[in-house]
């Protein structure tokens, strides 16, 4: 809780500094998220750099680390995501609701913590996306983002889903 | 709202079903029971993991046990009447056991209806089980039979009782010891079951014959009163 409160903290301060909507063509940002699945709690990390490729659209691309265990299997993966992400509804272009469809890709790592057996396999899918962003003086804004994920190969079964939120800012 | 209501859809029909992975592609141990007492072949029922079997008091009841799981050990738990030993070491309850065979040997310590189980447990808890009832006796006493031959080598009156039969438990360790061969006033006692008897005249001859086997019991008697001898 205090990691979430620290946070919010930083985002109100770097807001006073910049200002730019990231939902403008052209514009590119770099985020970064902090979250959980259901058995990473709180452990899923997530960087960002997105493109705003036509208005309301943005290309994203990112890079994603979770670590947890699922009873007596613990996990570190490691994902990259290439996300589709379109603004469906925009209010006074402060606040944002976004919906995205993202493939994945990466390696995860599965090991028994009850005998020596630990697995490394690649894992890929798709998921999709709902976020909503809150704009801060422009440049800024805090995301919170919510992800069904499905990946066919995963040791660990295929669907599961991360609830994350994070920080958002304008490079250009 | 729309859009409201398709977050909302979108995250009650979400779903997490990640699963325990080494969990769940866990196996049970593979056990595979030999028994090696030499009455194996006569005694021993085997239902699946259930075995029921006779032993004689003395001895003990021997088999070996290929354990083979995911991991390199399992435990294993004994439970039930008697005592054992694994590999020749004796253990009350639980014992790390790795992946190989082992050599068990029972003792019931007393006559009656033993039962015990050995349980093998692995790492995830999941347990392959073993029940035995052994039935456990004191002795078996032998029982014979014999008959007279003409042997006639020194004379028509040189005969051989010949006694036919075994230790009831000899199929379980049990012998017999010796014989004892009553003829007239003589009486014998031999390891061999044939006797060479020369009688000293034509006539009528109480022949009586019984055996003692290692428990130290006699066998049945057969006595004929007046054989005839001529």
């Amino acid at each position: 809780m205090r990691k979430y409160i620290s946070l919010i903290i930083c985002v109100f301060i770097f807001n006073s500094l910049f200002s730019q909507s990231n939902l403008v063509k052209g514009s590119k940002f770099i985020g970064f998220k902090y979250g959980m699945s259901k058995y990473s709690i709180p452990n899923y990390y997530h960087l960002e750099y997105g493109a705003c490729v036509k208005e309301k659209m943005i290309l994203r691309i990112g890079v994603g680390y979770e670590y947890g265990a699922v009873y007596t299997t613990k996990f570190n993966n490691e994902y990259l995501n290439l996300d589709f992400i379109y603004n469906v509804y925009s209010f006074k272009n402060k606040f944002s609701f976004n919906f995205g469809l993202g493939a994945v890709g990466g390696m995860e790592h599965t090991y028994s913590i009850r005998n020596p057996f630990s697995n490394l396999i690649p894992i890929y899918g798709f998921r999709g996306v709902g976020e909503i962003e809150y704009l801060l003086r422009d440049r800024f804004s805090i995301k919170a983002e919510f992800a069904q994920w499905y990946l066919p190969e995963s040791y660990l079964g295929n669907l599961f889903f991360t609830g994350t939120i994070g920080l958002s800012c304008v490079i250009n | 709202m729309k859009y409201i209501i398709i977050a909302l859809t979108f995250i009650i029909f979400s779903c997490d079903k990640r699963k325990d992975y080494y969990s769940t592609t866990n196996k049970a141990s593979t056990v595979s029971l030999a028994v090696t007492n030499p009455s194996t072949s006569f005694s021993t029922t085997i239902d699946g993991n259930n075995i029921t079997d006779t032993m004689k008091l003395g001895q003990k009841y021997t088999f070996s046990l290929g354990v083979t799981d995911e991991a390199t050990n399992v435990d294993l738990v004994f439970q039930g009447d008697g005592s054992i030993k694994m590999d020749g070491t004796a253990f009350t309850t639980t014992s790390v056991l790795r992946n190989d065979n082992h050599l068990f040997e029972y003792d019931p310590n007393s006559v009656g209806d033993k039962y015990f189980t050995l349980t093998f447990k692995d790492v995830f808890g999941v347990e392959t089980i073993y029940n035995f009832h052994i039935v456990v006796f004191l002795n078996r006493i032998p029982t014979i039979d014999w008959a007279l031959f003409n042997t006639n080598l020194l004379s028509p009156l040189d005969k051989t009782i010949v006694v036919t039969g075994q230790d009831g438990d000899y199929i379980y360790g049990g012998n017999i010891v010796y014989y004892q061969y009553v003829i007239g006033a003589d009486t014998t006692l031999t390891e061999s079951n044939e006797l060479h008897y020369v009688f000293p005249s034509v006539g009528n001859y109480l022949i009586s014959v019984k055996c003692k086997d290692s428990n130290s019991e006699w066998s049945n008697e057969i006595t004929v009163g007046n054989y005839v001898i001529q």
